[in-house]
């Protein structure tokens, strides 16, 4: 209960930082806003159904992940310039939902789709490092650039949790115990990455805003 | 043990993999930072290119007007002074054609007059000797024999105090600027105030047409305009406009914080 109340607290900062600036955000943080409010949303309505019905969430939250690959996906693919490379990420989106549609369909919605996770995580890695590759080339140092900070987000929570969610079907079946231990990585991670996409946010709501204030001077 | 071991390998694997990421993000990181020193060096390098550029331009400018000014006083002011010397013989040889004269001779007195002024204000080395404040003050004056606008002064009766590029540049702006109003601007009335007590201050105002700014830069226009900011910019000044349309202009030159 705890973890769930403070990692919904970083998701309510990020959405609030992204609310205060929303008219001014491009697209892509806007998509990042999204993925934040689907998150919250997922952990309340997975807590009420454990707590309330007993029962099993794990189908919400395999069509979370699904829904975050594309959310976040289209994001880093909206962050990119390079024509080529936009076409080439979108193919790469593909791939892990068709691993996920695959192992859904075979194992039903109620099995956690490992492998399809670790493609989801691998995928969403290489788009964010591609784009931090890129923006690295800007004319601004990285550390002020609202890009840098989503794509250390995106890195350190989906670069951490590939390995514990690759074991999680295994675990799942076989030591749910220590599963259950282990999902402190994905806490850590969790507490890590939204405070860092709220920074991402004020950085991008403060740079449009400046733009804006710029051009209505000149 | 061997739940020990799953868990000991995920975690470790979780650091390494997160090792590597953050190992991936310091080399961008640095390769970043390397490339905006370098992207800042070349754009200081660019600024210190233009800063000569205008400075010469600058230079070959004031070269060529005092050329015209000399040429003005010595020459055309010398050949107006030889017509009111032929007058004059003409008035003590014919004294019947007077009258007739007067005219002509209140013109050549305007003429002499203005050549006179214009030559003063294309001068550097006048607006040296005599100061920003009178050489305004005398600019305003001239402008005001052709009696198309009326130009209201205001200063404090202090000389600024600023260096000779300042004085310069801050003069051919002034006169920029007040050209500009008498060709564009359809003003009736233009105000001057000059500042210099606490912080050195130009204003020019009018009441005239005004303009879109954000437009006209978006458009490509207004090169005067982006001349006079850079040239205001090279000797240290700030060079500030509103304006709207139907609302007249005001230009601000002003001392830099620096």
């Amino acid at each position: 209960m705890l973890y769930l109340l403070s990692v919904i607290a970083t998701k309510i900062l990020a959405l609030s930082i992204g609310l205060v600036f929303f008219r001014h955000l491009a697209l892509a943080y806007r998509l990042a806003m999204l993925q934040v409010l689907l998150g919250t949303v997922a952990e309340v309505i997975g807590w009420h159904i454990v707590k309330t019905y007993h029962e099993h969430n794990l189908w919400l939250f395999n069509w979370y992940w699904l829904a975050e690959l594309w959310v976040m996906g289209t994001t880093g693919i909206l962050l990119l310039k390079n024509r080529a490379l936009k076409k080439a990420f979108t193919g790469l989106l593909f791939i892990p939902t068709v691993l996920w549609i695959y192992l859904v369909s075979v194992n039903g919605i109620h099995t956690h789709p490992s492998p399809a996770l670790t493609a989801i995580g691998t995928a969403l890695v290489v788009i964010f490092i591609t784009v931090l590759f890129h923006a690295s080339f800007g004319n601004e140092t990285l550390s002020t650039q609202p890009v840098f900070w989503l794509a250390l987000s995106v890195l350190i929570f989906f670069g951490g949790i590939v390995p514990y969610y690759s074991m999680f079907n295994y675990l799942y079946q076989t030591n749910p115990v220590l599963l259950k231990k282990l999902f402190i990585i994905t806490q850590v991670l969790n507490h890590l990455r939204y405070p860092i996409v709220a920074v991402s946010l004020l950085l991008a709501g403060r740079q449009q805003l400046a733009t804006v204030k710029l051009r209505s001077n000149v | 043990m061997f739940d020990n071991d799953i868990a000991f390998t995920i975690v470790v694997t979780t650091l390494l993999i997160l090792l590597l990421i953050a190992g991936v993000i310091i080399t961008i990181f640095l390769a970043n930072r390397r490339h905006v020193q370098q992207e800042v060096k070349m754009a200081l390098m660019q600024t210190n290119y233009e800063k000569e550029l205008r400075a010469a331009e600058n230079e070959v400018q004031e070269h060529t007007l005092n050329s015209i000014s000399r040429e003005l006083h010595d020459n055309i002011g010398q050949l107006l002074t030889l017509m009111r010397i032929q007058i004059e013989q003409e008035k003590l040889d014919r004294p019947e054609i007077l009258p007739n004269l007067a005219p002509v001779d209140a013109t050549l007195t305007d003429t002499i007059q203005q050549v006179r002024l214009l030559s003063h204000s294309l001068n550097s080395d006048v607006l040296e000797q005599k100061g920003l404040l009178q050489m305004v003050e005398q600019e305003a004056n001239r402008l005001r024999q052709f009696k198309r606008i009326a130009i209201h002064l205001q200063h404090d009766e202090t000389e600024p105090i600023l260096t000779k590029d300042q004085r310069i540049m801050a003069f051919r702006i002034f006169q920029e600027l007040l050209n500009n109003m008498l060709k564009h601007a359809k003003a009736k009335n233009i105000h001057v105030q000059v500042q210099a007590k606490e912080k050195f201050s130009l204003l020019l105002s009018d009441d005239g047409l005004g303009f879109d700014l954000a437009e006209t830069m978006r458009s490509g226009g207004g090169a005067g305009i982006k001349n006079m900011t850079k040239r205001a910019a090279l000797a240290n000044l700030h060079f500030h406009i509103d304006t709207a349309v139907g609302k007249g202009s005001t230009f601000t030159l002003s001392e830099t914080n620096i």
